[in-house]
């Protein structure tokens, strides 16, 4: 993961992609929960799957 | 007697309407009378459809029949704001669809009303489905009618109270990450999340295809048993729709109980949790045990990562679905836009990455799940907080709550929410029992079971 300035100018700029503008309350809202899905998906790729596809659930019980 | 009649259950209504004791069109304006008098404060419905329910019961008089296996007739419903009613607005408790006027039925109303069950109306929610503490400024926040300072869970939130406060017999929720178990755990009610595919999704508006599921609550496992006689089967028209037909769903005069292997996991479901909800579920397990079921221990090393996987393929699914709404971005509540903007920059890459996690994390829960035939667990490891305290989308609560539902939503297995007592504050505490993929009668069986040796979901609130 970048350091947070980085991660925050980054994050800002997905959002003026989008033009979407936010109050500086709520854009630090955002931006906590932006950081908490971005520690998901990092942990995420620690995981092995590589011997799978997506989304199986059913594995033939 | 009014009394008994609004918190009575499915099976007792339909005897009374046999016996002529009743009729749907008396206890349709019982119901409709304690929505006026009570929901002003607790909020449950957004819209109440009265003179429809009037002529609906009406109509369903003339069904009603001791030959007729279908126990539904007559029987008052509320429908969580996402699922389509022909000619009705589907607000998805959002101002983004006001005005949203269905053009045809979901495929569960259609279920209902060929079944000539009586809806009242449309039942609060969460804006959009995407929250886990019930708070919806838009709509007004539900008030949980245990105490009703506190949140009544969400998202389903408005199908919960209107359940728990007797002013409707059963509801529909849905169940993304939890959102049918948890308001029914924290209003004190029991709410079943079906296997994946089960309930048709068709007209019911989605926040993520992958973990959404439709499923009901109730007062009891036996009248959700009721529903899904009902609601279950194939549906073409659902991409992920699987057959599990209606004759599937029996109530067993006996259980084997000897023969039927409990899991208690030794890892995550236990860890970090209340401890008066751990103290309710732990006298819970021990009641499984007096009553003879076979109860063990189960290696789970691997189940923490289950929500965050839930949630990895969830945001994406959604931000998707928004796309189109996102430059509205001013008519969302707080917390619903807070967390799509949040998921905003999710790559194709860390989608698929997720997705994969999910089949390796089912892989290794498939294989342990070949052993026993249920996993018992608290619900939500969280107390209900207040809901003044609960406008922040980042509480220790709004990101705790869905910790161990999302984990099934994940794996799609069957997975209730039953009441398992009270804290020392008069709140509800839930127990999930969660089995093996397509054996959802066996859960509700146990479920029903445990409801018919004990008395936790005979408990009313005072409000």
């Amino acid at each position: 993961m970048q350091d947070n300035s980085s991660e925050k100018e980054l994050f800002k700029k997905l959002l003026e992609n989008k033009n979407i503008k936010l109050s500086e309350k709520d854009f630090n809202q955002s931006y906590m929960t932006y950081l908490n899905f971005r520690k998901i998906y990092s942990s995420i790729k620690e995981h092995k799957f590589d011997n799978f596809e997506p989304r199986q659930r059913n594995f033939g019980e | 007697m009014t009394k008994e009649l609004y918190y009575s259950s499915i099976n007792e209504l339909n005897e009374l309407y046999i016996n002529k004791k009743t009729s749907p069109t008396e206890v349709t304006k019982v119901f409709l009378e304690r929505i006026k008098k009570h929901d002003s404060d607790l909020n449950s419905f957004i819209n109440v459809y009265e003179n429809d329910a009037i002529e609906d019961a009406k109509e369903a008089e003339k069904y009603i029949s001791n030959k007729n296996e279908n126990k539904l007739i007559g029987i008052p419903i509320g429908l969580k704001d996402l699922v389509d009613v022909k000619g009705k607005i589907t607000t998805a408790g959002s101002k983004i669809l006001e005005g949203n006027i269905a053009d045809k039925n979901a495929k569960i109303t259609e279920d209902f009303i060929n079944s000539k069950s009586v809806i009242l109306g449309k039942t609060n929610l969460v804006e959009f489905a995407f929250g886990t503490l019930g708070i919806n400024t838009t709509t007004k926040t539900c008030r949980n009618p245990w105490n009703m300072a506190k949140v009544p869970g969400g998202s389903s939130s408005g199908s919960a109270v209107s359940v728990s406060s007797g002013l409707t017999t059963f509801a529909i929720g849905t169940d993304t990450g939890g959102s049918v178990r948890m308001p029914a755990s924290l209003c004190g009610i029991t709410g079943f999340k079906p296997t994946y595919g089960a309930v048709s999704r068709v007209g019911v508006k989605d926040l993520s295809w992958t973990m959404d599921h439709v499923g009901p609550m109730a007062r009891s496992a036996e009248d959700c048993l009721e529903v899904m006689k009902v609601i279950s089967g194939h549906d073409a028209r659902d991409k992920y729709s699987i057959d599990l037909s209606k004759d599937r769903f029996n109530i067993e005069k006996s259980i084997d109980r000897e023969k039927i292997k409990i899991g208690i996991p030794k890892q995550y479901f236990f860890d970090d949790v209340d401890s008066q909800i751990l103290n309710r579920v732990n006298k819970s397990i021990e009641i499984f045990k007096d009553l003879g079921y076979k109860l063990v221990e189960v290696d789970l090393p691997f189940v923490s990562s289950g929500r965050n996987i839930n949630v990895g393929v969830l945001i994406p699914e959604a931000i998707s679905i928004h796309r189109q709404f996102l430059k509205k971005s001013e008519l969302y509540t707080k917390t619903v836009i807070n967390r799509l903007l949040g998921g905003i920059g999710v790559t194709a890459d860390e989608y698929l990455d997720a997705s994969r996690a999910m089949s390796a994390f089912n892989y290794q829960m498939s294989a342990k799940m070949k052993d026993i035939d249920a996993l018992l667990t608290p619900t939500v490891p969280v107390i209900a907080p207040n809901i003044e305290d609960s406008y922040d989308p980042n509480t220790l609560e709004a990101n705790s709550m869905g910790r161990f539902t999302g984990v099934f939503n994940l794996t799609g297995q069957p997975s209730i929410s039953i009441p398992c007592g009270l804290t020392n504050e008069n709140l509800p505490v839930g127990l999930m029992i969660s089995g093996k993929l397509k054996e959802d009668n066996k859960i509700l069986n146990i479920a029903i079971d445990f409801q018919n040796n004990t008395d936790f979901n005979n408990s009313i609130p005072k409000f």
